[in-house]
Parts: structure tokens; C-alpha cells; sequence
């Protein structure tokens, strides 16, 4: 099995905090990946079988500090798309960069999402992933087995079992896991495992469908209730 | 200048913050009370490689420096200090003599079991007449073919309980002393003649074992020789130079957790129709705990990166182990004095750090000693 899973930098909440006086998220610390994300990088391990696990994301430099520790979880290698003209875009643009990243790394029997991520939760990267890459898709899957070409999944809420074929996409339900630590040697090595940052234009991505410009969402205002 | 820590290191620390969390803080009361760390949790935190923090990788070890190690230790600060004997007594004195002046063959034949913590490891030089005047040993060993032959006892021993891997440092010309007369052995408890005494009952770190050990007869292998005949003292010596950085950086993580305790604390209680952070008298309190965990801090750190960059630290050694242990001292009171009465119940932590902080001036060399080491070292040089 050789799974694709995508992964989102946040702040981390344990030291960011609500400025009741601004409306906005104030990050103090470094940037982590998105916890839904870590489980799906959990079920990525547990169905991999000997395969290889390619971790994808699209941030900037600074990103780097939210990838390093997913590659110290387990995943083989990683792709990070530093390019400026890929930021500040919405679930729409980072789709579409995150689709070319992932055709660019090659044939994966899945791709795996976090459910939604901690900023703005709004759960659409994987389902827009998923018709970018053409591929089937399932959605808050707590579970997963793959048998024969198919996948089992468990889903949250009331949505209940499901099969789909291979290749497919699934997006993560947080907490649908445990996720490891890694121990004090992974950590050591995660620095030197392979790290490539494509631009824009190796991924084969149009300026104007990624980062800002290609957003199909503008926030006007956020507002602390 | 960069003070910035590597990716690794963040890594590390964050890491070993999620585990100290999870595993170390919910049993750290039990290992106090029992006076016993639960086997379960060392075999977790040798799945986490806590056992080779420092050491090559090729040696089995992870590789991440005396800073790592540093890392490492200031978090396990926060949770238990038993634990930090447990590990500070099996790598930055225990296994870092094998280590620092081992011979290649002794150390690829003992480092790697004790890098992954299948083996522990101890540090055995004092004795009942040889504390501070660590010179003054009365062990014994004789060499007799191609062995030597221990006889004596080692006092108040660190892991002296479950060690397998002992560095012993035994007299082997008694005319010749410190200089010359002193060497260090690699003893492992398997070796006919040796036993261990019962664990002592002690005031803190009461879930680390620390016990005497007896050597009747031991026979040691010639090769089990640490270093070079006579030159014990000396190994001795730099190993509780690197030693004494680890214990700083534990008495930093243990600062900063009473201080987190401390202003969450104060947040919450009311009194006189306010919380307490409100007072003058809390807040100066507050103060002061910072600072002076700031300034250990820095010093831990920039020792570690000379260490770490090949410089010679025998008396920046001695001075973050002097600071940071009376650091503490005086932020664990402040701890105590802030929270009240529940800072002095046994259902608190901050009553556990209290006790656990008082050994810090005592091992790993009295801090009267390290005075000692830093006068002598700034008479030597004749100024700063």
C-alpha cells in the first residue's frame, strides 16, 4: 500500500489564544500539524503494510516545524509547497496544489485527509481533493481495513459502514486514533529524511487557481461572540 | 550569536513533554509513595529511547548531544524527579565514564544494551569514609592474572537497586592516590562476589533505588578497565563535569513547572474579593521565580553548547549545578508559600518538589565542592 496523507500547519492552541479586542487568533509558538491530520498519518501506518507513506502540505517556510514531526511519526518522505503564490489560499486553491503535488509524487493507493482542521473546520479540502484527483471518496471515517482492491471503512456521526474501491480518498475523523509518538531515535532522523519543496511551475499549477488568487472564498471578518 | 535550539531538539522536547504528560506526571505521587517506579514505565521509556540520549548513534545511542540531553532531562524535571535519577544516574555518570574513556572494544560490548536501557547502568564512587574527598576510597582491587580483584563497598549508589553496569572506581596503588592510584572498572551484577544492600529510606527522588553495594572477591576482567590504570580520578572528575549540566537543566524544568503550578494557583484563588496574582506580595514572589529560572536556564544551555562544541567546562559545570539547584531551593519555597496550606499537602505536587529539590545541593558533588572546584579553578587562572 502506498498511501499519500495531506497535512495542514496550525497554531498550536496550547499556547494561542482569542483576542477578544482584535476578533483574531493570536499564535504565540511555533506551528503544529493539524491533530485530525495526525490520525490520518496514524491510519496511514497501521494499513501501509511495508509501503511507503508520502506526507503532502502547502505553507510556508516556516511550515517545515509542522512537517518535521509527521516524518518522525513514520512517513517515508514529505513534499512541501513553499511557493508564495500557493498561500493564503482556500480549501478550492490548496485542492488543487495539494492534487498536483500528489499526482507529481506518483500512483498511491490512497490519500488520506484530516476530517478538518482547527482553524476554520470547515472539512473541505478532502472532499474538493478528492474531485480534483477523480478519485472516490469517504468522509469522517473513524476506521479503515483493506481487503482485495476495496476499502472497509467505520464512519462518524450517522453516516455507518462503507466499501469503495481502490484507489480512494478518505478524510479522517479527529480522534479516530491513537497517534504514536515517535521515540527519541525517529525524532533524530526525521531531520535528514527526504524533503522536496516544488514550485508552482514544476507542479504544473496556474498562479491565478492557487494561494490568494485562486481562492473561491474571500473572510471578510471573523468576530468573537 | 544563536540562542535558537535544532529542529531536532524542538523535536525532542516536544516529544518528551507529551510523555512526561501522558506516562510520567498521573504516577508520579505513586512512584513517591511506593518509593518505586513502576517497571511498565521504564520499559515505556525505553521504547522512547530515554536511555541514550546523548551518545552516537553508531554506539546505539540517539545522538542528540549534551543539549538534547539537556532537553530531555529539563522535561522529565517537570514531571518526577525519581525519574530524573533514574536517568541521569544511568547516562551522565553511569554510562558517560564507559563512554568518555571506555576502550573501543568495552564500549561497543556495553554502550549499545545500555543506549537502548536493556542494561542500566550506575556510578559507584563514594563510599562510608570517601564523600566529598572523593580520593579517599578504601575499594580495593588487585590485579591477580588477567583480572583484578574488588574488595570494598560503594555507598548511597543511584540505581545501585537495578543497575547492571556499574562504573566502580577502586584504589590500585594507595601510595599513589588521586594521582595515580585510583582506577575505574566496568562491573556488571552478574559477576561473582557482588551484592547489593537494601534501599535506603530518604527524604525525596524516593522512587529512585539508592543502595550499597559490596565487592567480595570480584573478579574483573583486565579488558573491564575504564580508561587507563591509575587515571580513575580523572575520569571521575570529567564525568561529573557533563554531569552536572543534566542536573541543572532538571532543576530548570522543575522551576518551571512550579512556577506554571504557581500562576495557576494564584489565578483561581480569591481571597480578599480577589485572586491572589492581584497582590503585590504574590506578584514579586512570581518575579523572582522567573528571573532567577531565566538565569539558570541561560547557563544551562550556553554550558551545554561549549560541551557540545568540544570546550573544556569544569568550572561552568560547577556553577550551573551550584545556581540551579539553590535556584530551586528558593523557587520551590516560593511554590510552597504562594499555594499555602495545600502547598503543604501530600495530595499537591508542589509538597513532592519540595522534598525531591533538597538532594540537588548534596549529590554529584556537594555544592561546597563545586565552590571549591570554581575557587580553584579561578586561583589557578588568576582572574575571570
Amino acid at each position: 500500500m502506498r498511501i499519500a496523507v495531506c497535512v495542514k500547519p496550525v497554531p498550536d492552541l496550547a499556547s494561542a489564544y482569542v483576542s477578544k479586542s482584535r476578533s483574531e487568533l493570536v499564535e504565540q509558538g511555533k506551528r503544529v500539524p493539524n491533530p485530525a491530520d495526525e490520525n490520518a498519518l496514524q491510519m496511514a501506518l497501521d494499513l501501509r503494510n511495508g509501503g511507503e507513506v508520502v506526507a503532502f502540505m502547502v505553507g510556508g517556510e516556516e511550515a517545515q516545524e509542522a512537517l518535521r514531526p509527521i516524518l518522525a511519526m513514520g512517513a517515508d518522505r514529505a513534499y512541501l509547497v513553499t511557493d508564495p503564490l500557493a498561500q493564503e489560499g482556500d480549501a478550492l486553491a490548496d485542492a488543487k496544489v495539494l492534487a498536483a503535488a500528489i499526482r507529481r509524487a506518483g500512483d498511491f493507493d490512497l490519500v488520506l485527509c484530516g476530517a478538518r482542521s482547527v482553524v476554520h473546520g470547515m472539512g473541505q479540502v478532502g472532499p474538493r481533493l478528492a474531485e480534483a484527483l477523480g478519485l472516490p471518496q469517504a468522509a469522517r471515517v473513524t476506521a479503515a481495513s483493506v481487503t482485495g482492491g476495496q476499502v472497509q471503512v467505520e464512519r462518524a456521526g450517522s453516516l455507518g459502514p462503507a466499501t469503495i474501491a481502490l484507489p480512494a480518498l478518505l478524510t479522517v475523523e479527529p480522534g479516530a486514533n491513537t497517534p504514536q509518538l515517535p521515540n527519541a531515535i525517529a525524532v533524530m532522523k526525521a531531520a535528514r529524511k527526504p524533503l522536496e519543496s516544488p514550485s508552482l511551475e514544476e507542479l504544473g499549477v496556474s498562479s491565478d487557481e492557487s494561494g490568494l488568487a485562486g481562492a473561491g472564498a474571500r473572510l471578510r471578518l471573523t468576530q468573537v461572540p | 550569536m544563536d540562542f535558537t535550539f535544532s529542529e531536532e531538539h524542538e523535536m525532542l522536547r516536544d516529544m518528551t513533554r507529551k510523555f512526561v504528560e501522558k506516562e510520567v506526571k498521573p504516577l508520579a505521587r505513586r512512584i513517591d509513595d511506593e518509593h518505586a517506579i513502576p517497571p511498565e514505565l521504564i520499559d515505556k521509556m525505553r521504547e522512547q529511547g530515554f536511555f541514550g540520549i546523548p551518545f552516537p548513534e553508531e554506539l546505539g545511542g540517539v545522538g542528540a548531544g549534551e543539549t538534547g540531553y539537556c532537553v530531555v532531562l529539563e522535561e522529565f524535571g517537570r514531571g518526577s524527579a525519581s525519574l530524573v535519577v533514574l536517568l541521569a544516574a544511568h547516562t551522565s555518570i553511569g554510562a558517560m565514564a564507559l563512554y568518555l574513556d571506555g576502550s573501543e572494544e568495552l564500549k561497543k560490548k556495553y554502550l549499545p544494551a545500555v543506549c537502548s536501557g536493556e542494561k542500566i547502568a550506575a556510578f559507584a564512587l563514594t563510599e562510608q569514609g570517601a564523600g566529598s574527598d572523593a580520593a579517599a576510597l578504601a575499594t580495593t582491587a588487585v590485579p591477580d592474572g588477567d583480572d583484578y580483584i574488588l574488595n570494598g563497598s560503594k555507598l548511597y549508589i543511584s540505581n545501585g537497586d537495578i543497575a547492571d553496569v556499574f562504573s566502580v572506581f577502586a584504589v590500585t596503588d594507595k601510595a599513589l592516590g588521586a594521582r595515580g592510584g585510583i582506577t575505574a572498572f566496568l562491573v556488571t551484577s552478574d559477576m561473582p562476589g557482588f551484592s547489593r544492600g537494601p534501599k535506603e529510606k530518604k527524604m525525596g527522588i524516593r522512587g529512585a533505588g539508592t543502595c550499597e553495594l559490596f565487592f567480595k572477591d570480584v573478579r574483573v576482567p583486565k579488558a573491564n578497565v575504564i580508561g587507563q590504570v591509575g587515571m580513575g580520578f580523572v575520569t571521575a572528575m570529567k564525568t561529573l563535569d557533563c554531569g552536572r549540566l543534566s542536573l541543572g537543566a532538571a532543576c530548570v524544568g522543575a522551576a518551571k513547572e512550579l512556577i506554571d503550578l504557581s500562576i495557576n494557583h494564584a489565578s483561581q484563588r480569591i481571597q480578599f474579593g480577589e485572586p491572589l496574582i492581584k497582590k503585590q506580595a504574590i506578584q514579586w514572589m512570581l518575579a523572582e521565580m522567573a528571573a532567577e529560572t531565566f538565569a539558570a536556564e541561560s547557563m544551562v544551555y550556553r554550558a551545554a553548547w561549549m560541551y557540545d562544541t568540544g570546550q573544556k567546562i569544569s568550572r561552568e559545570s560547577a556553577i550551573v549545578k551550584l545556581v540551579a539547584s539553590e535556584m530551586l531551593d528558593r523557587v520551590v519555597d516560593k511554590a510552597v508559600q504562594i499555594h499555602g496550606g495545600i502547598g503543604y499537602m501530600a495530595d499537591y505536587p508542589v509538597e513532592m518538589f519540595y522534598r525531591d529539590s533538597r538532594i540537588n545541593r548534596i549529590f554529584e558533588g556537594t555544592n561546597e565542592v563545586q565552590r571549591m572546584v570554581i575557587a580553584a579553578d579561578l586561583a589557578k587562572k588568576g582572574r575571570y
